[in-house]
């Protein structure tokens, strides 16, 4: 598996279930990926916001690490993991 | 029960962490670099690549020689400390005295509320299926005392409790090997394999005077542990005696511009949190590893214990100036500070007004990084990165 780090803005649509946060779709670079299951969610604190970090995995078998800045909601994609 | 300490530990916990966060690296070979650089050194591997000849501390193109299939991931520090810290707090169900050891791995003084050994371990189970909820398998050693509760947690299988009932020490610490015990180094293992003292009765049946002989001030250190006699308590908060800040330089250089600019760097970042934790400096060290793997070590004592960043800079200045002999290029940097004292503000009955400048600066500093994060702003000089 070959990970880069991208650190870039992106377009994610976020379901609120009961207790979690979900990403259902992402859009980057004009391209949508569906996501299929969440591996892991945390929070880190970078100076005096919250931002909550999601990892997840997308049909198109791309793993994607999105970091969802909780001041003002805006997400970014911090990494992906392609299968080499 | 006199005491009761756990020592609660999750081995590997920045693999466990990306297995975690990655779940199809599950059985595959894995390290861990500071930086996505070929000259990295490996910082943490998984099973998988320990099996294939990859080591702790190896050259990243060492490792992808030796393991074609490997992936390399960068130290992600948030997050592993995010996962220690989730750790820490699932321990707090048992009791308040928590004392972090190191990321991921905690002591536990339990002896307050555990009245006996069954009901201390009902405790610990109780901490093992809380962080088995959180996707991390710990271990978990339990005695009387931290020395033998974290060599009886480095004995218990994954995701299980290793107890040693009170005064069954020596009977569970004799057979094993002497490299356990902290007093132990590279260098005082490896005499005592040359000794043939291997095992931890081995050194249990030399008197304090013969370890002495042997090993000078270690020696008696040695025959304490030796015998498991640990009196230390467990402090949830304890002051903080000595921090490093490193950085691998890319590519190697010898261009002393550069490196002062890299060493200053290192230099804000420790004047930041030296004055975040209301503390002063009163020794540092510069190490520089040349790119022959050669080290050179400087050490200054600051004759006026500060925190400024200015202070603290042309500290870092001088032991530059006198660790750099040699033409080599530089590899690796690292600024310990290895002494502190509480920080108290010694008023003037002068007027300094340079002083109080500086303060102000060095505030504002904090402020600002402390809202967007310490690369958001720094000193020009520290910006010489080619």
């Amino acid at each position: 598996m070959t990970f880069e780090t991208i650190n870039e803005p992106v377009s994610v649509i976020l379901l609120l279930e009961h207790n979690n946060t979900r990403p259902y779709r992402i859009k980057w670079r004009n391209q949508r990926y569906q996501v299929k299951s969440v591996s892991h969610t945390w929070r880190e604190r970078i100076g005096s916001n919250h931002e909550l970090h999601i990892a997840c995995e997308t049909t198109t078998a791309t793993s994607m690490h999105l970091a969802i800045d909780l001041s003002d909601l805006s997400c970014r994609l911090v990494s992906t993991g392609v299968e080499s | 029960m006199d005491r009761a300490i756990s020592y609660i530990a999750a081995p590997g916990l920045p693999i466990q962490m990306e297995v975690l966060r990655w779940p199809r690296l599950k059985g595959r070979p894995l390290v861990i670099v500071p930086q996505l650089k070929e000259r990295a050194l490996i910082r943490a591997a998984s099973q998988e690549a320990l099996a294939a000849g990859i080591q702790k501390g190896m050259l990243l193109s060492h490792a992808q020689k030796l393991c074609r299939n490997v992936t390399v991931l960068p130290f992600d520090d948030g997050y592993y400390r995010a996962g220690s810290e989730s750790i820490a707090r699932a321990t707090g169900i048992i009791s308040p005295i928590v004392e972090p050891v190191h990321l991921g791995s905690v002591f536990v003084d339990i002896s307050h509320v555990a009245q006996n050994v069954a009901y201390a371990r009902e405790r610990c189970e109780c901490v093992l299926r809380q962080i088995r909820t959180l996707g991390i398998t710990p271990k978990i050693g339990l005695a009387s005392n931290k020395l033998v509760s974290r060599i009886a947690a480095a004995a218990a299988p994954a995701s299980d409790i290793h107890v040693v009932d009170p005064g069954h020490e020596k009977t569970f610490l004799y057979p094993r090997l002497a490299r356990y015990l902290p007093a132990v180094d590279a260098d005082i293992w490896r005499r005592l394999e040359l000794m043939g003292l291997k095992r931890i009765g081995n050194l249990a049946a030399l008197s304090a005077g013969e370890l002495s002989i042997l090993f000078g001030r270690a020696g008696a250190r040695l025959f304490e542990q030796a015998n498991g006699v640990d009196f230390e308590p467990v402090i949830s908060a304890r002051p903080q005696t000595g921090k490093a800040y490193g950085r691998v330089l890319t590519p190697d250089t010898n261009d002393v511009e550069v490196l002062l600019s890299h060493a200053l760097r290192l230099a804000e970042q420790a004047s930041m949190e030296l004055r975040a934790g209301r503390l002063n400096a009163t020794r540092l060290v510069l190490t520089l590893e040349y790119a022959d793997y050669k080290k050179t070590t400087t050490a200054l004592r600051v004759s006026q214990p500060s925190c400024e960043e200015q202070k603290i800079k042309a500290a870092v200045r001088t032991l530059l100036e006198r660790g750099l002999k040699r033409r080599v290029s530089v590899r690796i940097l690292t600024l310990q500070i290895t002494g502190t004292i509480p920080h108290v503000r010694q008023l003037s009955l002068f007027d300094q007004p340079l002083l109080e400048k500086r303060r102000q600066i060095d505030h504002a500093l904090d402020l600002v990084r402390q809202k967007f994060g310490s690369a958001k702003i720094g000193y020009a000089q520290t910006v010489c990165d080619s």
